[in-house]
């Protein structure tokens, strides 16, 4: 830019020296033309330099103030929080979630933007928010304004959401979005955008009473404070006082040099004239609302002050108090001299000259001037965020983002993208895995253990959380995304799976043998998979294999059904990696990402049903027209009864098998299904669990690939035990299909009855209930069977 | 009338679950006498939180292993017997919340007006809601239906009737749907 205004500014001498010699050629003229000549001439040329210097300004100029007015970038939203009765929820993540849009706690009624909060209700006025698919307006926003609304829990979930003043019901509201990210350019940092509209009237007066009183009337430049800013400056000997006019100072905001050269001053004069000419007061008010500088944090600078409000209060600026307001004006003339953070005593004398100001001139009167000068600063110590609340997250929602609009229309066109993320799952999932990771680091001396968490919405394939790296601020390399690591026993739901579809009599309850096995291949070498503790285990039923994960019998059932279907089924629920078929792949000797391990994992636990994950709902354009939506899908790919079975088996891994020790945790009715995977030499530590409303895949180990010293059930298990203490208690419930029967099974797979020792219940597919029945003494069964059919119709509900 | 194992169990756990939460002294003999309800779920298809119940007797709690890998690498290999334990199994369709309900109702109305995609919109709130509840599929279904996606029709179709459980006449509802779009 700079060096584009160099040539120009040569360019233009160039031309007059050009002039002049030209003019000295013409001689032998009258003295009035000889005298009026050459000095027309001059004035012309002078004329059409200055013209053509203008020219250069003027689309300097505009290109500058259209790219700041109109580059908008793109807006990343949470998933706004529904309160319907009903929902689970805790009073706590409503409250957080106030806080976190800066929502103030008040012991009064509250009024916009405010909430109150007992042990069991909470009240508050929302802020308006327009959502792509409102199609109806919520009852709680009548035309008349914004109502109070009081939300009330009763263990763990909404009991009653209704209006604050008269307790009318209403059965639904949310709340608006948390912003989490713009799409900047990658240096820049996150901006917050207001409309005039949106800015309060005592900023603008403040801002013009201090600034730049005769706004409304000059040009673009006001000589008059030029003349007075000149004999200040005189008498100094140097630059210190600047006449400067908003506008000017807007144009000097373009420029990010500060140099105060004489030639920079008049072109500054100059543009702000033509900036004067081509937009309207208002336009070049709201833009520089937007621009100015106002503070520093590090690498990033603040500019605007609904940016500086979210920096210095955490608030939004509609909600700023007169004082805090001050505050802000108060910093135009110096952000770093007046730091409210570094410098307080100083910002406030600067604020409390702000207040006077706008005493002077009536619009406080003399009561509120000093109650507004007696408040402090009300500056938050740490600084609000600046940058992406969620980077990890943020990294999937622009890869999906980037598959569909190009960078620059991101950067600019005022998108608003609204996401799948809740950030109170998400701040759990990081809470549980830099914890665990923290403690196991420390006990196994690994300091290098990472991890990664994905979190989704089991129902629908949302992804409500995704982290990559044991710390949240973490910017790079995301492993949710894009470490390949070997899935090891994850797999053996899908093995277990293939074979319930391609023999319709295997069941649960069939016997398999965990034997040991060696394989012969063609170049001589051989295979000879070992069970975890290396102990063969005989004849086994399928479901013992299934929650011990014993490999021994995994990779006879694999042999069994065939290599081929088993990664036809591994592809139709989501893996994109090429495979061979080798028999290590029974036990899961293949690299996979945690992503695409959820996926699979996501369409087992929505019932068979492909719901592919998303992390972005909708995109509109920035007058709320929808550019892009991902709505939810399903399709089946497996029976009812097939998934049915298999997420059963995964229900007894945790009450039975190696996801056990999560009952140390939770109580017994709780009901979550699960896996283990632990790989080679302790390489990763993986655990796919899923409850009735959330499924999480936890991935541990270290980037080199050494041993972590941790099992699937030591390691992964144990970060997913403690996000899930974080979330509601809703047990996982399939619904049974109609062709699923349950029947009590003996230890060596007969029908039984639940009074035998050591049967156990297990769902069967019809046609594959065992024939044989266990000897359990069948008088008490016959006797039992004739008092249910007395007694069952009489109760039925 | 055909006896009916798989329901059976179902009902006595969830009959036992309702006794132990309640009072918890009721004898086993009653449990299996006393057999009816269809779920023990509440009818928003969620259960709620509970303490947990007594353990059976003759069942050792197993040992708990919360430091990780003090002890050598176990976690492939539980160390305690196979537990005797009853599942929670889900007979009934679960209903949609009252919230989902609103935003069904209003769907039906966007769609009777033939403004399909507004009626999405808000069955994809309501499914929000109440993911669990087969309603919001076969509603979304009627939709497509209407819009002549026979295929997404089907699709959600199949989806409600996985969530159809022991509901006779819902599942007629679905073929109803299912008949007209063989018949389109």
């Amino acid at each position: 830019m700079a060096e584009r205004k160099k040539t120009g500014s040569n360019g233009g001498n160039k031309k007059r020296a050009k002039a002049g010699g030209k003019s000295s050629a013409v001689a032998k003229r009258s003295w009035t033309r000889r005298l009026l000549g050459p000095l027309l001439k001059l004035m012309i040329v002078a004329f059409v330099g200055l013209a053509v210097w203008s020219l250069y300004l003027d689309i300097q100029v505009r290109e500058r103030f259209e790219g700041k007015k109109w580059q908008i970038p793109a807006a990343v939203y949470a998933a706004p929080l529904e309160l319907y009765a009903g929902a689970q929820m805790s009073l706590d993540v409503l409250v957080g979630e106030l806080n976190a849009l800066g929502y103030r706690k008040v012991s009064r009624s509250p009024s916009l933007g405010q909430y109150s909060a007992s042990a069991s209700r909470v009240s508050f006025v929302p802020r308006h928010f327009d959502f792509p698919d409102e199609v109806v307006a919520p009852e709680a926003e009548p035309a008349t304004g914004p109502q109070s609304l009081t939300v009330s829990f009763s263990s763990g979930s909404i009991s009653a959401l209704e209006t604050t003043a008269e307790g009318r019901p209403v059965s639904w509201f949310r709340l608006e979005p948390r912003k989490i990210a713009g799409i900047y350019p990658s240096t820049q940092e996150e901006r917050t955008l207001v409309q005039l509209a949106e800015v309060p009237d005592l900023l603008i007066q403040a801002l013009l009473a201090v600034e730049d009183r005769d706004f409304r009337d000059h040009v673009g430049v006001a000589p008059l404070s030029i003349i007075r800013a000149m004999f200040a400056n005189l008498s100094a000997g140097r630059v210190v006082q600047g006449g400067s006019t908003l506008t000017q100072q807007l144009v000097k905001n373009f420029y990010l040099t500060s140099d105060r050269t004489l030639t920079r001053k008049l072109n500054e004069a100059l543009m702000a004239l033509l900036l004067e000419l081509h937009y309207s007061k208002d336009e070049i008010l709201e833009t520089y609302i937007n621009e100015i500088f106002l503070g520093q944090h590090g690498a990033y600078s603040i500019h605007g002050f609904a940016t500086a409000s979210r920096f210095y209060f955490a608030q939004p600026l509609n909600e700023l108090q007169p004082h805090q307001l001050a505050l802000l004006v108060g910093l135009v003339k110096g952000a770093s001299y007046y730091n409210p953070r570094r410098s307080p005593a100083r910002s406030k004398q600067r604020r409390d000259l702000v207040l006077k100001v706008l005493a002077d001139q009536g619009v406080l009167t003399p009561e509120e001037l000093v109650k507004w000068q007696g408040m402090p600063l009300g500056v938050r110590k740490e600084p609000g965020r600046i940058t992406s609340v969620f980077p990890a997250f943020v990294d999937l929602v622009r890869q999906q983002l980037n598959e569909e609009y190009p960078e620059e229309v991101l950067q600019s066109e005022g998108l608003k993208i609204f996401t799948t993320l809740r950030p109170e799952v998400q701040q759990s999932a990081q809470r549980a895995l830099s914890s665990t990771i923290k403690q196991k680091s420390a006990a196994l001396k690994q300091p290098e253990l990472q991890g990664a968490v994905i979190v989704t919405d089991k129902n629908s394939g949302e992804i409500v959380a995704l982290t990559g790296d044991r710390s949240a601020e973490a910017i790079g390399f995301n492993r949710a995304l894009k470490a390949k690591r070997q899935v090891g026993s994850l797999l053996k739901p899908f093995v277990a799976l293939t074979a319930l579809e391609q023999q319709p009599t295997l069941s649960l309850a069939s016997r398999v043998k965990d034997e040991p096995i060696t394989l012969r291949f063609k170049d001589d070498s051989t295979w000879t998979p070992a069970n975890f503790d290396s102990t063969s285990h005989g004849e086994v039923l399928l479901r013992e294999a299934f929650i011990r994960s014993y490999n021994q019998a995994f990779v006879h059932l694999g042999l069994n059904v065939g290599l081929k279907p088993i990664i036809e089924t591994l592809h139709r629920f989501g893996a994109t990696e090429k495979m061979n078929a080798y028999p290590s792949l029974i036990l899961g000797a293949v690299n996979m990402t945690p992503l695409e391990m959820t996926q699979m994992y996501q369409n087992l636990a929505s019932g068979g049903f492909s719901t592919p994950m998303r992390s972005i709902r909708v995109v509109t354009d920035s007058e709320n027209k929808v550019r892009s939506r991902y709505p939810y899908q399903a399709t089946r790919l497996v029976e009812d009864d097939v998934a049915y079975i298999i997420q059963y088996a995964m229900i007894d891994v945790v009450r039975s098998g190696t996801g056990r020790s999560l009952y140390s945790a939770f109580p017994e009715d709780y009901q979550v299904a699960g896996k283990t995977g632990t790989t080679n030499d302790l390489r990763d530590s993986w655990y796919v669990g899923f409850n009735g409303d959330y499924l999480s895949t936890v991935w541990l180990g270290n980037d080199n690939n050494s041993n972590t010293g941790l099992t699937g059930s030591s390691g992964a298990l144990q970060v997913w035990k403690a996000l899930y203490k974080d979330l509601p208690l809703t047990s996982l419930m399939p619904t049974k299909p109609d062709t699923v029967e349950w029947h009590w099974i003996s230890p060596d797979g007969k029908l039984s009855a639940e009074r035998c020792a050591d049967s156990i219940p297990l769902p069967f597919r019809a046609q594959s209930v065992p024939v044989e029945e266990a000897d359990c003494g069948n008088v008490g069964d016959a006797i039992n069977r004739f008092w249910r059919r007395l007694v069952s119709p009489l109760t039925d509900e | 009338m055909s006896f009916q194992p798989s329901q059976e169990i179902s009902r006595m756990s969830a009959t036992t679950w309702r006794m132990t939460n309640r009072a918890g002294v009721l004898s086993v003999l009653l449990v299996f006498l006393i057999s009816g309800c269809s779920s023990f779920q509440d009818t928003y298809g969620r259960k709620p939180p509970q303490p947990a119940p007594e353990q059976q007797p003759g069942v050792e709690k197993p040992p708990r292993d919360e430091s990780g890998v003090s002890r050598a690498p176990e976690a492939e290999q539980p160390a305690e017997q196979p537990r005797r334990s009853r599942p929670s199994v889900q007979i009934a369709r679960a209903e949609p919340l009252p919230a989902a309900n609103h935003f069904i109702q209003q769907a039906r109305t966007a769609s009777d007006q033939g403004n399909y995609s507004q009626a999405l919109s808000l069955l994809e709130r309501a499914r929000r809601i109440s993911p669990g509840a087969g309603e919001v599929y076969l509603e979304i279904a009627e939709v497509h239906m209407n819009m002549g996606d026979s295929d997404q029709a089907r699709r959600f179709c199949d989806k409600a009737q996985s969530l159809s459980g022991d509901d006779a006449e819902f599942k007629a509802r679905i073929r109803r749907v299912l008949n007209q779009l063989g018949s389109a």
